[in-house]
Parts: structure tokens; C-alpha cells; sequence
């Protein structure tokens, strides 16, 4: 009798300890999980990047690298990669203004919110950054969806006859939490 | 990576399939009512916009392409909005709500159809095109429509109150008019409300096969209650809604259809982003001024017509079962604005079957016309047809159908040419060249006594030619064919020409030509040397010194078609036609007022891009007769295959419920994998170029796909992959999606979410 409830008590014991373990496990993984990077190499443009390993990756004709966070609810935190070439005597300061321009005709309710500020990035190298903000609405006409506000930034460095542009958006109500994962990204990043 | 396979999806798959499919009708009436969207045409006037004309259209292309009519969208008197508002309802059951601006992308003002483009959100941001995924409905065929066939209008009942309507009629007949043709009109036996025009009529199996289409205008001094005029805005700024302000015109109910098939042109011009432009200042259509009255004379019937569209015979009586009969008259100062309107009764009681409600004026300025049709039986009785012109009555004539068949002498199946030696008429009957002095008519006589009395009476352009008139005594036999001619001192102009043969004073036969073009034989050539000259300007060429050629690179921005003209009279009707790969794109007839003979007559093809590669040819015609023509390659010569297909396929949408909640889940991305990988693949990769199509759920969890999912077949079974990834709930995934032909369009899926 008394050997069963030694024997329970260590049983339960054993199991409190699995538990604790295994729920231990369980937080390294998701956190590995989590802070997990891939890393994404465009030879033609010169860039080596690490994104975030549960975003989904893609190219286009119009830009070379989007990473994408499709397990967010609402709006998806975008990390965009864009490449045009522009004359040696180009600002960054008219690029701002050629994208603004681009984006009144097709974003609503686009809106510069800061001035271009000049920041050094990892490389050692000069770039400018722009905040802005838009109203993303539901383009099926046939969906009910609020329109959310989107906050994003832009860094543009010109460097070889080229404007790369790398632009972050998230929904405003997420951009601060997200912001860090850009800053990475930038940390990273390989032009 | 956490995943479990999607058994839920599947099950819901197949169950919502198996329902479906027992529900499915061939006419799938919810596609088409969200196909369906009302028009606002409005006026800018500073802050203000003012809406001006209203109509409903039908979207024919995912990417924003709308069938409609033209006068409610084409900036014209009556409606000269400059900005078009496109409405639809979020489910098919509510009334409308302004989505998009459109612009004119191809319009026929005559035909009264036009094609419009969606090209900018309601707030003006720019759309690009590809990315649309609207709900859309394919062009069919309307030659199939029979007699009692089923029809279904779809399309909106009032001024933006009401959701989209359905009203079930049949076909109850067809009307004919020179211009377009055969079919011009086919009449419902349902009534349509006035602001439906622009709407759809479906055929029994679901094709759209017709565009309901009516026109009203409210005229100076008329009253306005026969257009149904509303007026509900301050339009004039006077703190009042009243008489002073504008009124819209919603019309009155109609039946009234334009096939489906008179607007493929401009469909296949719209798809392939085309314009066609006539660079020659002095050619179209002249317009008269409001000032200038229309007039409709010499009314007369015609039990049926020949190949150029004239008179066989003129009639005053049918006998018992008559299955024809056209009303022929002669108009001029009309305009693409006039509104026409034939009203028909029988023994004084209206005739909706064979009446046409207010229309467009589909012809020229001037001219001879007919409405009337054939293999349909005409009642008994007193048959009276009274023509409206902009509201008012232009003229009526009444023939009796039934009466006993007489013995009446008649002269019937005028055609013209030029007599050999042997006394045979030469030429091809209605065009005659210019050069000569004789112009000879053969017609077919029967009943004819000897003693007779009959005239024969020629006119130039509307006057009668001095001397031309013949005053004789029937000598021959009764039964026959017999000629008569019209001779002058020197060479017969060039010009539209008429005869009228009258026995004992009535008007027993009229019919009217063309003299035009330098002899060939008994032949006209009137348009020489068609060619195409091909552009990489901006500018056009100088066409005089531009060098022709049969075959062009892929890269010219523009393609110009060139021709001479000789002996042509101004005022003569001509038509040009455009064809890409044998494929009408351009079918326009117009007036000729260009001068009697010049060189290099332009006409210009542009698209927003480089030309696509095709095989381009140019017919010009005078009364259907096609008098020149010539091809030109761009590129392979053939049109890319995608370019004039639509994509086909089942739409899938759905609904992603909270299990613990049972409500929708908002903001969840549903991801549809191509059928070259499987969902373990992408959860490996997330590699984008891996997905087919991504789908964000609404407020109320509701999802659409946008791109069709494509119908495997026996040979190539396509597999689609889905896979549902949110944050705070387990992921969910499956393989093996596969639509085919039995799948219902569109798919609904039902898929709830398990809090994790």
C-alpha cells in the first residue's frame, strides 16, 4: 500500500516534469520558429536578404523581392524590394516625388506624413527615408471590408545609376509591433 | 510547421457540390444579376455633379468591360454628362451602389450599343485592368433565337431603388431595317421598365444573346410625362427642386432588343484595345441642326424586298395569311440623336408585336427606309403604321391584310444596268458606273392589259431628270419581263439615282440606284488602290508619299488603311468594314463627304500599344457589294491566342467561420496553390509563384477568388491545393481540388477555424 503511493506520487511527479518540459520545448521551438530567417539572393540585382522564415517570398517584373506575412490577420506586413534606374543626378528627394505621385493615382486617401531623413545604413552607406500612410480598401465590390489605414515607410538609396527603394507597410495598428522585424531586415540586408 | 489535412474542406467540398448541382439551373440567374450594374451618366459643374442619363449594363469580361447602350453613355444633346458612374449591389438582392468610373471604349451610336471600360475606382484612383475579378457574363450567339423562344431580361427597374429584376417573355418577332439588317430588332412579348434599357436578355440556355434597348429624350415644348421624366436634384441652384431643374428620363416600359451579334464588332474592338478613326475631315455622317425638322414622305408597303434592300413591289392590299410586309419612306434631316418610333394597330386595336418603341435613329440623313419582317403572320384585318419622330407624328399609312387576291395589274423586281446588243442587262444591278448616257431599268410585269396606261418617272438626287418622264400605253404581253430606259445628251453623273413606275397613276414599283466609279466592263471601280501603310510615329505619315506594303513588323504603333476614290457623289451611302484574323471589328455606314474623286482617303487604327500581330484587311462597300479590299500582316499574322479569349473556369468563394464562435472571421488569407505543387510544398518554401490565387476574407468571413479555377478534363486532371494560415488559429490545408464540367459555378464553401 504504501509502495503504490510512493510509486503514484513519484508518477505524478515525472509528469509535472514532462510537462513543464515538453511546454518548455514547445516555447523554443515556436520562438525559433518565430525569429526563424531565410535568406533570399537576387543575383542580376545584387541583393542578399534575410526575411522572416514564415513570410512568403516573391518577384516580379516590377520588383525584385517582396516578403509578405500571410499568417497575419487583415492587411499582410510587406517588406518590398523595388529597382529603377535614374540619372546620376538624382535625389532621393525626386524619387519620393515620383512614387508619391504614382501612388496618388491608385492609393486612397495617400498621405506623406514626414519629411525625408537622411540615415546611414549598416553598409556605411547613405539613403533617405519617407513615412507616408493610405486608406486600403476592399477592391471586390462584392465584399464588405472597412477600409483599413496602412502606414508605411520608404528608404530609397541611389548607388550605380539606380534607385532601390525599400519600402515597409503594415497595418497602422501593428506598424510599431512590426517595425523591429524591418529594422532587422535592413540590418541585414546586402545591396 | 503545425498542419492538419483539410478533411473538413473536402467533405464541405463535396457536399456543397452534390447540393449545388441538383440546384443548378441552366440559367444561372445569380451569376447574371451580379453581372449586372446601373448606369449614371453625370455632369461636372464645379463641385456639383448633376446626373443626366441612367440605364443598366451587363459586364462581359472579368476585367471591367461593360455591353450597354449607347445613348444613355456616349456624351451627346440629350445626356452631355461627361463622367460615368458604375453602381452595383454587394449581394444581387440590394439595390445598387456606385463602385467605378467608366469611359466609352467602342460605341455605335446608330446600332445603339456601346462598350465601356471600367477604368478608375469611384474616388478616381486608377485601376489596372488585370487586376479586376468582376463577375461577367460571355457573349452568345443571338442568331439561334426562334420564334416563342424563351427570353429573361435582366437588368435594373428604377432610378437606383430597386435590386436587379428578372422578367421572363418570349421572342414574339423580329424587325428588319436596312441598317443593320436582317434581325435588326427582336421583340419581347414582356415589358421592360423604361430605365432597364441597357440591360440583358438571356435565352433559355443562359447566353446573352440581346441588349434591351430604348431611347426617350424629353423635347422643348413636348410633354414631358411620355419620357417619364424625374427630376431630384437642385440642378440649377435655386434652393428648389422644381420644372426648372434637370429631368431624367426613364422611359416607359418596351420590348424593344438589339441581338447580341450586332455588337460583336465592338466587343472585339474593346478586347483588343482598338480605335478606328477616319482622318478625312470632310467623310461621316453629316448632322443636321435641331433647327433642321426631320421629314418622313412618301410612305408606301412593299409585300417583300430584293437583295439590295428595295421594294419588290408596292402593295396597298395582302391576301389572307400573309407572312410579310415592310413599310418603306423616304426621310431626311434625321440624326443619330432622333428618336424614331413606329406604332402599329390592327383594326385600331395596338399591335405590340410588330410596333417599335422609341429608338435611335439607326440611318443617315436622307435616304429610303424600311421596318417591317418576314416568315411571321400578319393578322387580318386593317393594318395601320404611324411613324413618331421625336415624339410627334411624321406621317401613317394603312393596308389591308385579308382581302380576297385580285387580279391587279403589277410591275415588280426593278433592276438596273447597262443593256448589251443583245438586249441583256449587264452590271450587278444597283451600282451603275459613270460614263454613260443610258441607264436602263428591267422589271417584271404581270396582269398587264394591253391599253394600260403606265409612267415611268427617273430622279437625280432627289429631282426629277428633265425629259425622263414616259407616259405609255401597255402593248405587250401581259405576263413578262420588259425594260425601260433613261437617256440624257451627256454622260449620267454620278449620283443617287430613283425610279418610280406608276400604272394608271398608282404607285406600282420604285426602286433606287447608284451611278459611281469609272466603267470597268459593265462594272463600277469607284475605290482604286486599297492599301495599308504602317506607322512607329506617333504622327501619321504623309499619305501621298507613304510607301504601301502587305506586310509589317510587330512593332508599328499605328496602321493606317489608304484608298482613291472616283465618281463618287456626296451623299452616297458607303460602308467601311474592318476584320482582324476574319473577325468584323469595325462595320460603320456612313454619307459620303468626301468630294466627287480624290486620293490617299485615310483611315487610321490605333490600339493603346503596339499593333498585335494579325492578319489586317479593309472592305468597302456600296448597297452590301464589297467594291474594294485589301490585307496587310502584322508580325506572324495572327492574333496571340489569349488575346481575344475569355478566361473560363468555376469561380470558388466561401465563408471561414469561428468554430467556437459561429461567426464570420475577418482578415483571414485563404491560399490557393497551382496545381504543380501540393500545400506541404509551399508550408516548405512559401514561395509565392507557388499560388494560384489569395483570397481575403470580408467582415462577414466571406472570401471570392478571384481567378477562375480552370475544368480538368479526361486528359489533364488539375488539382488545386488550399491552405488557410491565421494567426491564433491551427492551419489547415488540402490536395486533390479538382473542378470539371459537373462542378457548379460558382463553388460555395463553408470552413470553420479551430482556435489554437
Amino acid at each position: 500500500m504504501i509502495q503504490q503511493l510512493t510509486s503514484s506520487r513519484w508518477s505524478h511527479v515525472f509528469t509535472t516534469i514532462v510537462i513543464i518540459a515538453g511546454m518548455g520545448v514547445g516555447f523554443f521551438l515556436r520562438d525559433n520558429a518565430l525569429t526563424e530567417v531565410r535568406i533570399y539572393t537576387d543575383i542580376q540585382f545584387g541583393i542578399t536578404a534575410f526575411y522572416p522564415a514564415a513570410w512568403s517570398v516573391s518577384s516580379s517584373t516590377s520588383y525584385p523581392f517582396r516578403a509578405r506575412n500571410l499568417t497575419e490577420r487583415g492587411f499582410p506586413t510587406t517588406i518590398q524590394i523595388t529597382v529603377q534606374t535614374v540619372p546620376d543626378t538624382i535625389s532621393p528627394r525626386q524619387v519620393f516625388d515620383t512614387l508619391s505621385l504614382e501612388r496618388l493615382q491608385t492609393l486612397a486617401s495617400y498621405n506623406v506624413i514626414s519629411s525625408p531623413v537622411n540615415i546611414t545604413l549598416p553598409d556605411g552607406s547613405s539613403a533617405s527615408v519617407v513615412e507616408y500612410a493610405y486608406a486600403d480598401s476592399e477592391a471586390d465590390p462584392f465584399l464588405e471590408r472597412i477600409p483599413s489605414i496602412i502606414r508605411g515607410q520608404d528608404v530609397v538609396t541611389i548607388r550605380r545609376g539606380q534607385a532601390i527603394t525599400i519600402s515597409f507597410l503594415s497595418d497602422e495598428k501593428t506598424y510599431d509591433a512590426n517595425l523591429s522585424t524591418f529594422e532587422e531586415f535592413l540590418q541585414r540586408l546586402r545591396l | 510547421m503545425k498542419s492538419m489535412p483539410l478533411l473538413m474542406l473536402f467533405v464541405l467540398f463535396s457536399l456543397t457540390t452534390s447540393a449545388m448541382v441538383r440546384a443548378q439551373d441552366l440559367f444561372d440567374v445569380e451569376r447574371s444579376k451580379r453581372a449586372t450594374v446601373f448606369i449614371t451618366q453625370v455632369e461636372n459643374r464645379g463641385a456639383t455633379q448633376i446626373t443626366r442619363c441612367v440605364g443598366s449594363g451587363t459586364i462581359i469580361s472579368e476585367n471591367g468591360l461593360i455591353l450597354t447602350n449607347a445613348h444613355h453613355t456616349v456624351r451627346s444633346e440629350s445626356c452631355p454628362g461627361d463622367l460615368l458612374i458604375i453602381s452595383m449591389g454587394i449581394t444581387p438582392d440590394e439595390p445598387p451602389i456606385a463602385r467605378f468610373r467608366a469611359v466609352v471604349a467602342q460605341a455605335d451610336r446608330g446600332l445603339d450599343l456601346a462598350v465601356l471600360r471600367i477604368a478608375s475606382y469611384i474616388d478616381g484612383r486608377l485601376i489596372n485592368p488585370e487586376t479586376l475579378s468582376l463577375p461577367f457574363v460571355s457573349p452568345g450567339d443571338s442568331t439561334g433565337i426562334q420564334l416563342d423562344d424563351t427570353l429573361t431580361f435582366v437588368g435594373y427597374p428604377t432610378l437606383a431603388d430597386d435590386s436587379v429584376v428578372t422578367l421572363r417573355g418570349t421572342a414574339s418577332s423580329f424587325l428588319n431595317e436596312p441598317i443593320p439588317g436582317i434581325r435588326s430588332w427582336v421583340k419581347f412579348s414582356n415589358e421592360i421598365p423604361g430605365i432597364g434599357t441597357g440591360g440583358a436578355i438571356y435565352s433559355a440556355a443562359g447566353e446573352l444573346v440581346g441588349v434591351a434597348t430604348s431611347a426617350y429624350r424629353i423635347f422643348p415644348g413636348q410633354d414631358a410625362s411620355a419620357a417619364n421624366c424625374v427630376r431630384f436634384q437642385d440642378s440649377n441652384g435655386d434652393s428648389l427642386v422644381s420644372a426648372d431643374d434637370v429631368c431624367i428620363a426613364t422611359g416607359q416600359p418596351f420590348g424593344t432588343i438589339r441581338p447580341i451579334n450586332l455588337a460583336r464588332s465592338l466587343i472585339r474592338a474593346s478586347l483588343l484595345g482598338m480605335q478606328i478613326l477616319s482622318l478625312n475631315q470632310g467623310s461621316g455622317t453629316t448632322l443636321t441642326s435641331e433647327s433642321t425638322k426631320p421629314r418622313i414622305t412618301r410612305i408606301f408597303f412593299a409585300a417583300s424586298l430584293n437583295d439590295a434592300g428595295m421594294p419588290s413591289s408596292v402593295i396597298s392590299s395582302l391576301p389572307v395569311g400573309s407572312q410579310s410586309l415592310y413599310l418603306f419612306f423616304d426621310y431626311e434631316n434625321m440624326t443619330p440623336e432622333t428618336i424614331y418610333e413606329v406604332k402599329v394597330t390592327n383594326d385600331g386595336r395596338p399591335n405590340r408585336i410588330f410596333s417599335l418603341e422609341p429608338v435611335r435613329w439607326s440611318g443617315g440623313q436622307k435616304g429610303m427606309w424600311y421596318i417591317g419582317s418576314t416568315n411571321q403572320v400578319w393578322p387580318n384585318g386593317v393594318t395601320e403604321f404611324t411613324i413618331l419622330v421625336n415624339g410627334e407624328i411624321a406621317a401613317s399609312q394603312r393596308i389591308i391584310i385579308g382581302s380576297a387576291d385580285e387580279a391587279t395589274p403589277i410591275f415588280s423586281d426593278v433592276a438596273f444596268g447597262l443593256v448589251d446588243n443583245n438586249g441583256n442587262l449587264l452590271g450587278n444591278g444597283y451600282i451603275l458606273p459613270t460614263g454613260g448616257t443610258i441607264a436602263s431599268a428591267r422589271f417584271i410585269h404581270r396582269n398587264m392589259a394591253q391599253g394600260t396606261e403606265w409612267t415611268a418617272i427617273w430622279y437625280v438626287n432627289g429631282t426629277e431628270i428633265p425629259g425622263s418622264r414616259q407616259s405609255n400605253i401597255w402593248q405587250g404581253e401581259p405576263d413578262g419581263a420588259a425594260t425601260t430606259s433613261v437617256e440624257a445628251g451627256s454622260a449620267l453623273p454620278a449620283g443617287s439615282y430613283r425610279l418610280e413606275l406608276y400604272i394608271q397613276g398608282r404607285l406600282a414599283a420604285t426602286s433606287d440606284f447608284i451611278i459611281a466609279g469609272i466603267p470597268r466592263g459593265a462594272f463600277a471601280d469607284v475605290f482604286p488602290n486599297p492599301r495599308f501603310v504602317g506607322s512607329t510615329s506617333s504622327l501619321p505619315p504623309d499619305f501621298t508619299t507613304a510607301t504601301p506594303s502587305n506586310n509589317y513588323p510587330d512593332q508599328i504603333t499605328a496602321l493606317y488603311a489608304l484608298f482613291d476614290w472616283q465618281q463618287i457623289a456626296p451623299g452616297t451611302l458607303w460602308t467601311l468594314r474592318w476584320l482582324v484574323d476574319s473577325d468584323v471589328i469595325y462595320d460603320q455606314t456612313s454619307v459620303w463627304n468626301a468630294g466627287e474623286n480624290g486620293v490617299a482617303f485615310p483611315v487610321q487604327l490605333t490600339t493603346a500599344q503596339n499593333v498585335p500581330d494579325g492578319t489586317y484587311r479593309i472592305e468597302i462597300l456600296l448597297n452590301n457589294i464589297v467594291f474594294a479590299s485589301a490585307s496587310a500582316q502584322v508580325g506572324i499574322g495572327q492574333l496571340p491566342i489569349d488575346l481575344l479569349g475569355q478566361s473560363e473556369g468555376v469561380q470558388l468563394r466561401g465563408t471561414i467561420i469561428d468554430a467556437e464562435t459561429g461567426q464570420g472571421v475577418s482578415g483571414i488569407n485563404f491560399i490557393l496553390i497551382s496545381q504543380d505543387f501540393s500545400a506541404a510544398e509551399y508550408f516548405a518554401a512559401r514561395d509565392e509563384s507557388m499560388i494560384y490565387a489569395l483570397a481575403t476574407t470580408d467582415n462577414n468571413g466571406v472570401f471570392v477568388i478571384s481567378r477562375p479555377l480552370e475544368l480538368s478534363t479526361e486528359d489533364n486532371e488539375i488539382a488545386y491545393s488550399a491552405v488557410i494560415l491565421a494567426e491564433g488559429y491551427l492551419p489547415m490545408s488540402a490536395d486533390g481540388l479538382v473542378v470539371d464540367e459537373e462542378t457548379p459555378d460558382p463553388i460555395d464553401l463553408v470552413i470553420y477555424l479551430t482556435r489554437d
